[in-house]
């Protein structure tokens, strides 16, 4: 009974017509056998899995998995390097933790002259939308959600990456050393991706663990992830009410910018002593917050938001795990109570939110680690206090060792930094795999340094750069001598 | 390289310390060196681990996979919920489908809804506006905000003793003799299995039910197109009252009118936040026209455009819209779907820039949120045990095994088929349980916009009040097969004792 409906040929001419790439396949609406679902017919034909027939939807040169901010860059720098690329998205929008997650804004690196080209040209295209994600005394990023969004659409477009949005890797077709296919639920259904080089920026190291590649997970001493957090905005704040309160009245001058680009943040555990402490322990005390609620809270304004803040918080007890799907999902519902009665205490008690509401929850949790593969190289903690050089590094980075609740390091002495390897971005295993992101191969102490979106978007764009450059050389990913590649071919070239 | 953390003690602890039911079996985690995540044959299930079992496996936390879940807990099944997203309530909430569209006709809200509505009236910001009008009466209407429905679905949830299972997708199902054993989730962690004694598909897209091999359908049997997504987005930074006066008095709008102007002029006399709606019709077309004459919009960016201000969020609108041209784009055909998601967020930048531009009030608004998931109203439709048609709708059809009834219009946006009569006030059609159950699977339910029914029937029942009470009645039927052992295909809703039905046709 399903009917096989033909688009008509006007949707193909369409898509000519507004810049798109040609469709790869249209839907014929056919059902498989009785107990799997295929995404759509295929002209790049089909592959068994799972001892089903099931289409596949994209036979290309670069399959990027996750369009997160190591993912969308990636995307983008294979595409521009002439490879046909596909970036597989489980959600409606790029940028990840940044867009769905409400992360924002992007910390700093902390290293001198640590923006590769790509980075740079994301900045360079929030200023041409309007928003300046300079505040004039950090190196924050202080961006716009929405806008950020429609630049990684309109980059994509540009560089011909096909985006598939709402799919989700499943699973890998793996022979001998090298990954053939991933496995993607789609709406229609199951459909295979085929690629020659696969870029894992999952976030979660899927693609890799699903390949059969080795990883670790959470600390070794705890064995505790990092804490997630469930983050969200207020909007209807009077931030000129706020800045008053906060950075006059209270005379809290831990924000070293003003309005537009306002901060407010308290963080119990840490050294430092923040004014607002005193706010949220009378909360405590007065039973309106738990501690737990208490523990951290932080909001920055939003450039071309006016009145809306990005809270930086609830972080969620480590008592739920990142790496597990049934602790993962309690840590939901906990973390929205705990993000309801935060923002109900807020605006009872904190001057500028009284007229304030929750005006968007974040539609992935901030998962900060869950699992990194052990690849070539192995970043350690040691990294970082001796400021380690690569001949094959990819970026640089000076962002403290930030391990919520576990360990919090001194900053680096002005200037100093530590690169990352193109090393710790492959594997022994899997030739034709590279991984971006948060994931990538380093100790749990290490990655708490390495983790923040701006080095994650400069691993990306390397990765995107060596996938396109191996396929012309004929080089497996995990043999590319990233120090090997011209330099003006290069993103970055240690010094 | 793995090393198999063992979950401290503390948390198991600590779950029973806040009430939260026991935590399941873990997927492969706690077996040392077994890890769910390479698992080759997932289509088949073999060999996955089981993450969760349950009596009643629903798929699905939109309005009627909610509603389904609660229901069935709350009837003393052990209820499992598979939700793909980190919030339940679905398009009205990760959509942002705003508000429920009336049913126009009385006595269709069932007791979930009423429940529901009362507890978001708790939240601080009432679900209703209190008025009936010639054009605004019956069910349904209510005005959810959705940061407050995710938070109360929670509760609901957690009182009645559902275990979601947040971030999983769908990716396989398990059949055996004619039954759904198992559906295979894709987690963070890996695929796994969640096994249980009866489904729920409340998917909107039909998938578990696709998986399972049931007959589905998609899209008009006139022209093969599914009905037109909408990629929806809220805006802040609105001064309501000054958009209102911009409509009203500048452009002699009437299509707010009567006691919805009364609403207006009330809240603002108060210096309250007001409601108030509008969109683009016969009056003000020109004005909309103008920003295409100028080159602001294009013609597909007005094809329909409507936006409601949302009480309990001050300053923000809720916009129904962008629609994507439904000639170029599929909401079953996974490439042209992506690609309908950037086109619509380009149609979603040129409306907010015309409307910052062009109506008074919104000078300073921008974009505060968009949507997380598309909003589709149709894509596939289950063929079950009744196929309802656009005649049961004409002719008003009741039935002794109905769980709900409507008199929502037959709403296609498509004006080449959009020629169906509205019910005159006070008639209304029902929807029978056999819409909602299959020959194939005898242990599957199938609720929301998915349902049995032609293009042009979905059309009218694919509105979120009537998903619910549909939802509500499968968790009810559930957990009552399970009791009385009927196979969940062959219940007879009529003949579950009046009490504990949801509906009873009169």
């Amino acid at each position: 009974m399903g009917k096989s409906f033909s688009i008509p040929i006007s949707r193909r001419d369409f898509m000519k017509m507004a810049g798109m790439a040609a469709i790869g396949v249209l839907a014929e609406g056919a059902i498989g056998g009785t107990d799997t679902v295929s995404a759509a017919g295929s002209k790049a034909g089909t592959i068994n899995y799972g001892g089903k027939e099931i289409p596949v939807l994209f036979s290309v040169d670069v399959c990027v998995a996750g369009g997160g901010p190591s993912g969308t860059a990636a995307a983008i720098m294979a595409a521009r390097n002439g490879a046909k690329t596909v970036l597989i998205e489980r959600g409606v929008a790029l940028g990840g933790l940044a867009v769905l997650g409400c992360v924002y804004p992007f910390m700093d690196t902390h290293a001198p002259d640590s923006d590769t080209p790509y980075v740079a040209e994301v900045k360079a295209r929030l200023r041409q939308h309007g928003i300046e994600p300079f505040d004039g005394v950090t190196q924050q990023t202080w961006h716009n959600p929405e806008t950020l969004t429609l630049i990684y659409d309109e980059m994509c477009s540009e560089a011909g990456v096909n985006v598939l949005f709402q799919t989700v890797v499943v699973d890998t077709v793996v022979e001998g050393q090298k990954l053939t296919a991933c496995i993607v639920q789609t709406i229609a259904g199951l459909a295979a991706i085929q690629a020659k080089t696969f870029i894992d920026s999952t976030g979660d190291a899927y693609l890799s663990r699903s390949a059969g590649v080795p990883y670790e997970r959470g600390y070794e001493k705890t064995g505790n992830n990092q804490p997630l957090s469930f983050r969200f905005e207020m909007g209807g704040i009077d931030v000129g009410r706020l800045y008053q309160h906060v950075a006059v009245e209270l005379q809290e001058d831990w924000c070293k910018s003003k309005p537009p680009y306002f901060e407010i943040a308290e963080a119990m555990h840490r050294k430092q002593r923040y004014k607002l402490e005193d706010l949220m322990a009378k909360g405590v005390a007065s039973g309106e917050i738990t501690q737990e609620e208490a523990e951290y809270m932080q909001a920055y304004t939003i450039i071309g938001k006016n009145g809306v803040m990005s809270m930086n918080c609830p972080e969620i007890p480590v008592k739920f795990s990142a790496t597990d799907p049934v602790s993962y999902s309690k840590a939901v519902a906990y973390g929205r109570r705990m993000m309801h009665n935060i923002a109900s205490y807020l605006i009872a008690h904190l001057p500028g939110f009284e007229k304030a509401f929750i005006s968007r929850e974040a539609a992935m949790l901030g998962a900060r680690e869950s699992w990194r593969i052990r690849g070539k190289h192995y970043l350690v903690e040691d990294d970082y206090h001796s400021q380690s050089r690569f001949a094959d590094a990819v970026c640089r980075t000076a962002w403290f060792i930030d391990a919520h609740g576990e360990k919090v390091s001194e900053k680096l002495p002005k200037g100093g930094y530590y690169e990352i390897p193109y090393g710790s971005l492959v594997t022994e295993e899997v030739e034709n795999l590279i991984v971006a992101g948060r994931c990538i191969s380093a100790s749990f102490i290490l990655q708490a340094s390495m983790r923040i979106q701006p080095t994650c978007m400069s691993i990306g764009e390397a990765a995107g750069i060596a996938a396109a450059w191996g396929l012309k050389k004929h080089i497996a990913a995990n043999a590319i001598a990233w120090d090997k590649i011209p330099p003006e071919k290069r993103s970055y070239v240690s010094k | 390289m793995e090393k198999s953390f063992s979950i401290p003690i503390s948390r198991r602890t600590f779950m029973k310390l806040v009430g939260m039911g026991t935590v399941g079996m873990l997927a492969g985690a706690a077996a040392p060196g077994g890890e769910a995540a390479a698992a080759p044959l997932g289509a088949s299930g073999e060999g996955l681990p089981t993450i969760l079992t349950a009596d009643v496996c629903v798929v699905g936390g939109g309005s009627a996979g909610t509603a389904a879940a609660v229901s069935a807990a709350r009837k003393g099944a052990k209820v499992v919920l598979v939700e793909r997203g980190i919030s339940l309530g679905g398009l009205a909430t990760q959509g942002c489908v705003f508000p429920c569209m009336p049913t126009f006709v009385d006595g269709s809200d069932t007791p979930y809804i009423t429940d529901l509505n009362k507890r978001m009236e708790k939240q601080g910001a009432s679900p209703s506006l209190g008025i009936d009008t010639d054009t605004y009466y019956g069910g349904g209407r209510s005005q959810f905000v959705p940061e407050y429905l995710s938070y109360v679905y929670d509760e609901m949830c957690e009182e009645a003793g559902v275990e979601i299972l947040y971030n999983a997708a769908l990716a396989g199902a398990v059949s055996d003799g004619g039954k759904i054993t198992a559906c295979i989730v894709q987690t963070l962690e890996g695929l796994a299995k969640v096994e249980a004694k009866v489904f729920i598909d409340g998917t909107g897209d039909a998938l578990l039910s696709r998986f399972a091999g049931v007959p589905v359908e998609k899209g008009s049997e006139k022209t093969g197109h599914n009905q037109p997504m909408s990629l929806r987005f809220e805006m802040g930074g609105v001064d309501v009252g000054k958009v209102f006066q911009f409509f009203q008095k500048e452009l002699k709008d009437d299509y707010t009118r009567g006691l919805f102007v009364d609403i207006v002029e009330n809240a603002l006399k108060e210096k309250k936040p007001p409601f108030f709606e509008f969109a683009k019709w016969k009056k003000n077309e020109k004005f909309f026209q103008g920003g295409v004459a100028r080159g602001e919009l294009t013609q597909d960016d007005i094809l329909y455009i409507q936006a409601f201000a949302i009480p309990g969020k001050p300053t923000v609108m809720s916009m129904n819209c962008p629609e994507m041209p439904p000639l170029n784009f599929s909401a079953t055909d996974a490439v042209s779907y992506s690609k309908a998601v950037s086109f619509g967020r380009k149609m979603m930048r040129r409306l907010a820039g015309f409307f910052s531009k062009n109506i008074p009030g919104f000078e300073h608004a921008y974009i505060c949120r968009e949507a997380s998931m598309v909003g589709v109203r149709e894509s596939w439709r289950v063929r079950g045990k009744y196929y309802m048609e656009a005649e049961d709708y004409l002719k008003a059809h009741h039935f002794a095994d109905a769980v709900c009834r409507t008199a929502y219009p037959i709403d296609i946006h498509d004006v080449k088929l959009d020629l169906f009569e509205k019910l005159k006030k006070g008639e209304y059609y029902e929807i029978p349980y056999r819409a909602l159950v299959t020959n194939e699977r005898s242990n599957l339910l199938v609720v929301g916009r998915c349902a049995s029914g032609s293009f042009a029937a979905q059309a009218s029942f694919r509105i979120q009040p009537t998903c619910m009470s549909m939802g509500e009645a499968a968790g009810i039927a559930a957990a009552w097969g399970l009791s009385q052992n009927v196979a969940i295909n062959e219940i007879k809703w009529e003949e579950i004792p009046e009490s504990m039905r949801s509906y009873v046709s009169k």
